[in-house]
């Protein structure tokens, strides 16, 4: 009797939706009185659930149903994206607390604000991972026992702090974490644990998935599939563990019918194979070895890969808004008023740095990305305008803001 | 080439540009350039090309009859006050009553014409003078292709074409929609819709130009090209940029004072920041007819010990202005181009230019924002100033772009379109 070695495949779907920060003007700056969010939001949350996540959750239901649920997906929801959905678009609510009953999806953890500045220090990440565990366990029922990391930076020794909360594991991108770092800890022997619960996320494979042809059609299609199929063979060649991310809201156009196909089409050749296996998050054990990816594309030579690097965290602009987040998140843990901690949790997303990545410099990369800004400079200014008057309404109402390390006038 | 001025002798852009073309056109070693002006200095920095000034020419030995000069021509008869830059109507409120000594008129006496060069108010005689005598040069040489820079010279460019059969090209630089703040002058209007009906190609120094030549003077896409300007390398030594750390920060504008270059709106600016800010002066540079509205409207607004008018700059003053600017403001309400940012991006100055510019369409690296939104232009004003990690790297990424744009890459351009009619 021959043996087949089973590859596992975690699908993740990543489901963030951003706070759109309003025009703040430098002349507000201690004179504000409204809230800092942009209006539109509650169009463009309206739009996104019609054109793209209720399409994409319909096709998930689909694909459990029908596969028997031997399809299985985790879901990645920030905080804000929760809370926008119940406030703008409660039904969709409703429909992933439909498909969690059924099984279809299960949700992993993560810090409720989809930030870098949530992982500053040990205390802020178990008040984020709270904040967010427990809003999942209030809308559907369960407290996930998987971490996904997204930020781009994070300290090796906030890893274990994650772990030692008592999640069961860690899915990061290889690229934040860094191979070397993992490689040292397995060779130094210092933390065999850690390294033991990550599971690196496979940016080729998401990439590949994520750039689907939303027009593909016909041979375009079956061509596509045996793609897919091809990358995921080569790449299991590393690992009976492969990780997969996929974000609904961040395709080029919506969830149509031809991408719900395709999908389908990709999804059932997998189901076909015995030598793979559809896993829940929760289903990770140690049985399976934890991935260190050999990053080689050997299919479709040229074809561009974006690494998920850089887009946060290059630029001096990025990096000195990133600064004053880390004076404000120090500023605000004496803070007693909920009302600005709240205000903190949705300001600090790590979207307003991105808006300031160089990339936004190209026309072309902004005609294909969302950014509410025309250029990262005005993105900056924005920002920097209500970090500054945030800074001063904590400085008025809290503990005040040692001005000294607050280096810029703005904040005297 | 037929051109209106040539540097150092300058009243705006154009020569600057002119400059910049045959520099890097004469580079190429297949290409003889002539330069027709109206008139030389002798103090033109001439390399590797022919410079003709049309005053230069012997009406006797060149059997010019005198009588198509100063003739009872249609172009003649106009005797308005037109200069290219200044909007007409605004222009009779503020010129003087044209004497009849300072006019250029022909003496047909003398064996050559009196061209001035310059945009004065008899400028239509001026214009149609200088065609009579560009069709004669034409005829001279063996030339290949004709190219016109600006309205001015676009009769010139027509009766050389007519005599030698050559291809036409026009340049635009500026419309008048341009320089009238969205109105054109009739007569302006009907030269440059002359030259670009005649012209085989039409050159534009823009997108933003060349939309506003389809939309405004019904022209087929066909026939244009664009092909933006660059900015010439300072060779002359600078001053290094005064410290970032100087307590009096230096906000500037430059350029013509008319309704085309926005000078409300920089004041506009100017009033917000100051409502926040004390440590700030304001520099308007430049000159023009709204000069002296702008003076009042700082007197108005309590504002005219923030402000400086130091007048119209030349060569190094320019320069010397800029290295101690620590913003340099374009707020043009139309501009075909605009070098000027370039030169202050060149030297280092964070630089917030008007969406409505063609400059716009070749940098990144400046803030490109609406005219009319004085409350965004002051807040990145602000931004800037207050904030070295923005300032930093606008600089330092600003100067690398702007080395970058040059006359070559706009010469390399021209060449290959030259190609395309000669093939023709």
């Amino acid at each position: 009797m021959m043996m087949i070695n089973t590859t596992k495949i975690y699908l993740c779907a990543k489901i963030h939706i951003p706070v759109i920060l309003r025009n703040f003007r430098f002349f507000e700056i201690n004179n504000s009185n409204s809230d800092y969010h942009d209006k539109s939001i509650d169009y463009l949350v309206k739009k996104l659930c019609q054109d793209n996540l209720l399409p994409f959750f319909e096709t998930i239901r689909n694909l459990t149903i029908e596969s028997d649920f031997r399809f299985k997906a985790g879901v990645s929801i920030s905080g804000i994206a929760l809370k926008l959905l119940q406030n703008i678009a409660p039904h969709v609510i409703k429909v992933l607390e439909g498909l969690k009953k059924l099984n279809c999806i299960e949700f992993l953890s993560e810090p409720w604000s989809h930030s870098m500045i949530a992982f500053a220090n040990e205390e802020t990440l178990e008040r984020q991972i709270n904040l967010h565990d427990e809003t999942i366990h209030y809308l559907f029922g369960s407290i996930p026992d998987v971490f996904i990391l997204h930020s781009p930076v994070c300290p090796e020794k906030i890893i274990n702090t994650i772990l030692n909360y008592g999640k069961k594991a860690v899915f990061a991108n290889s690229n934040h974490i860094g191979q070397e770092k993992i490689k040292q800890n397995e060779n130094k022997n210092n933390s065999p644990r850690s390294s033991e619960r990550i599971y690196l996320i496979h940016h080729i494979l998401s990439q590949i998935l994520q750039d689907m042809d939303p027009n593909a059609k016909g041979q375009q299609l079956t061509d596509f599939a045996s793609f897919v199929l091809n990358n995921i063979k080569i790449h299991s060649e590393d690992s009976n563990l492969l990780i997969f991310i996929y974000n609904p809201a961040q395709i080029k156009s919506p969830f149509n019918e031809h991408l719900a196909a395709a999908w389908k089409m990709i999804m059932n050749q997998i189901l076909s194979k015995p030598e793979y296996k559809f896993c829940a998050p929760s289903e990770i054990s140690k049985t399976v070895r934890p991935l260190l990816i050999k990053h080689k594309l050997t299919a479709k030579e040229g074809r561009p890969i974006k690494l998920p690097t850089d887009l946060w965290h290059k630029n001096v602009l990025q990096k000195h808004a990133l600064q004053q987040q880390f004076i404000i998140n120090k500023a605000i843990k004496d803070c007693c008023r909920s009302s600005l901690v709240e205000e903190w949790n949705l300001i600090q997303d790590m979207e307003n740095l991105y808006y300031m990545n160089n990339q936004f410099f190209s026309e072309e990369y902004h005609k294909t990305h969302f950014n509410p800004f025309n250029s990262p400079y005005l993105a900056y200014t924005n920002y920097m305008n209500i970090l500054a008057d945030f800074a001063s309404r904590l400085k008025n109402k809290s503990h005040p803001v040692n001005s000294q390390v607050l280096s810029h006038n703005e904040f005297a | 080439m037929f051109g209106w001025e040539f540097p150092p002798n300058i009243s705006g852009g154009l020569g600057t540009a002119c400059l910049g073309i045959t520099k890097s056109l004469s580079a190429f070693p297949e290409i003889e350039l002539t330069f027709v002006v109206p008139k030389t200095y002798g103090n033109e920095p001439v390399e590797n090309i022919r410079l003709i000034g049309a005053n230069e020419i012997d009406l006797i030995a060149s059997k010019i009859k005198v009588e198509r000069l100063c003739g009872p021509h249609t172009f003649l008869s106009i005797k308005s006050g037109i200069l290219p830059y200044i909007d007409p109507e605004d222009y009779k409120k503020i010129c003087k009553p044209i004497e009849k000594s300072e006019t250029a008129e022909t003496n047909r006496l003398l064996q050559s014409i009196e061209f001035t060069g310059k945009y004065h108010p008899d400028l239509m005689t001026e214009i149609y003078n200088f065609s009579v005598v560009a069709e004669y040069i034409a005829k001279q040489g063996n030339y290949d292709i004709i190219h016109a820079h600006d309205w001015l010279t676009f009769p010139a460019g027509i009766l050389a074409k007519k005599v030698t059969g050559k291809p036409l090209l026009i340049h635009v630089h500026a419309t008048d929609f341009d320089r009238g703040g969205g109105k054109a002058n009739p007569a302006v209007f009907e030269i440059e819709r002359a030259g670009m009906e005649a012209a085989d190609g039409i050159i534009a120094v823009s997108n933003h130009t060349s939309k506003t030549i389809q939309d405004k003077y019904g022209i087929s896409p066909s026939k244009l090209f664009t092909v933006h300007n660059g900015v010439e390398p300072f060779t002359f030594d600078i001053k290094p940029r005064t410290s970032l750390k100087k307590k009096i920060k230096t906000v500037t504008f430059l350029g013509r004072i008319t309704t085309q270059k926005g000078p409300r709106f920089f004041i506009e600016v100017a009033q917000k920041i100051l409502a926040r800010m004390k440590n700030v002066e304001f520099v308007m540079a430049g000159d023009g007819d709204l000069l002296n509205t702008m003076k009042d409207c700082v007197l108005r607004l309590g504002i005219s010990d923030k402000f400086h008018f130091p007048g119209f700059l030349i060569g190094k003053q320019v320069k010397e202005l800029l290295t101690r600017s620590d913003v340099y403001i374009m707020p043009s309400i139309s501009e075909p181009f605009g070098i000027s940012p370039l030169e202050a991006m060149y030297l280092k100055v964070p630089v917030i230019i008007s969406k409505q510019s063609g400059v716009s369409e070749v940098i990144n690296h400046a803030i490109k924002l609406d005219f009319w939104d004085t409350e965004a232009i002051a807040d990145t004003v602000y931004s800037i100033l207050t904030r070295p990690a923005i300032r930093k790297m606008m600089i330092k990424e600003g100067a690398m772009e702007a080395r970058k744009i040059n006359w070559e890459t706009s010469a390399s351009k021209l060449v290959d379109i030259y190609k395309l009619f000669l093939a023709a």
